[in-house]
């Protein structure tokens, strides 16, 4: 495999990887406290310098709204356009538990493969 | 709505809003409502904190940073519109959900697929219960190992159920019609 082949490959693994793991982004950022989208979406791409696309974030909220993980609510703002912000939800926060776990298990298990000679 | 000075980024805006109009259509006046307005209010925030000095700027990057319509809004309306057939049940709902779900990736189509045969064969029990009043012969067929509901010609294959294969087709079309559409759902919005 050349060098361009290599650094395609290594492009689409790390998009691959951050869009399997947005899901759990963006409840790790809504356990700690509420987000309306764009700050949410702001918030994601500073803390992990995350590239996303601002409108994939959408499909995926509703997606964990669905599933009762997590919960909106409209707050009206001086400037006449209301903010919609989400919150994690009891069953969101027993979820992350789960995931948290499983996410700390994958990487030391991850970190044990890399750190063998 | 918000409120532009300049009139290109009002034109712009109305244009980019008309697209998503397009988009959520056949959506409940409840969710148009809701996405319209979470549009416009990320746009609104994005627009808040661009640095650059024209209005119509500001809105074309944040325009540009939401990506593209059918990216964002093409699988929340596909998610949507199986939610309202399979709350609904009205066929015109089932009809949309498959139009638009049809080729969205390859999960959906081959799922939708199926379904659509087991559709058919739903139709196929509708227009048998009612074809029987023009073409007495339908009928459910049993014996010598055939199991038909049509028409068929021979010997010792009895005709078992006569015109009481109209209410039993339309109850069972109706069963299956409801119990299919609720498992598409199921099925469909599962990761």
């Amino acid at each position: 495999m050349d060098k361009k082949n290599t650094n395609e490959f290594v492009t689409k693994w790390e998009s691959q990887v951050k869009k399997g793991t947005l899901e759990f982004v963006i409840m790790l950022c809504l356990k700690k406290q509420r987000y309306y989208g764009y700050e949410l979406i702001s918030d994601i791409k500073q803390l992990l310098s995350f590239d996303v696309a601002e409108g994939t974030v959408y499909p995926l909220l509703n997606r964990l709204k669905k599933e009762e993980l997590i919960d909106s609510e409209w707050v009206e703002m001086e400037t006449g356009i209301p903010r919609k912000y989400y919150k994690i939800t009891d069953k969101g926060i027993a979820a992350m538990d789960d995931m948290q776990n499983y996410w700390v298990n994958l990487s030391l298990s991850i970190q044990k493969l890399l750190l063998q000679k | 709505m918000i409120a532009f000075e300049d009139k290109s980024a009002q034109r712009v805006f109305d244009q980019y809003q008309r697209q998503v109009d397009h988009m959520v259509v056949h959506l409940s006046v409840e969710d148009k409502k809701e996405i319209k307005l979470e549009i416009t209010s990320h746009l609104h925030e994005s627009m808040q904190r661009d640095a650059e000095d024209r209005e119509i700027d500001k809105l074309l990057n944040a325009i540009d940073k939401l990506g593209s319509l059918e990216e964002y809004l093409g699988p929340l309306v596909a998610d949507k519109l199986i939610e309202q057939a399979s709350s609904s049940l009205r066929p015109g709902a089932v009809i949309r959900a498959f139009v638009y779900n049809l080729g969205r990736s390859a999960k959906r189509t081959s799922l939708f697929i199926f379904f659509g045969v087991i559709y058919l064969f739903v139709i196929s029990l509708f227009v048998a219960g009612i074809a029987k009043f023009f073409v007495p012969e339908i009928g459910l067929y049993v014996g010598e190992g055939n199991f038909v509901i049509g028409t068929i010609d021979k010997p010792d294959v009895e005709e078992v159920l006569g015109f009481w294969i109209t209410p039993i087709a339309f109850a069972l079309a109706g069963i299956l019609y409801v119990f299919t559409t609720r498992i598409l759902k199921i099925l469909a919005l599962k990761k």
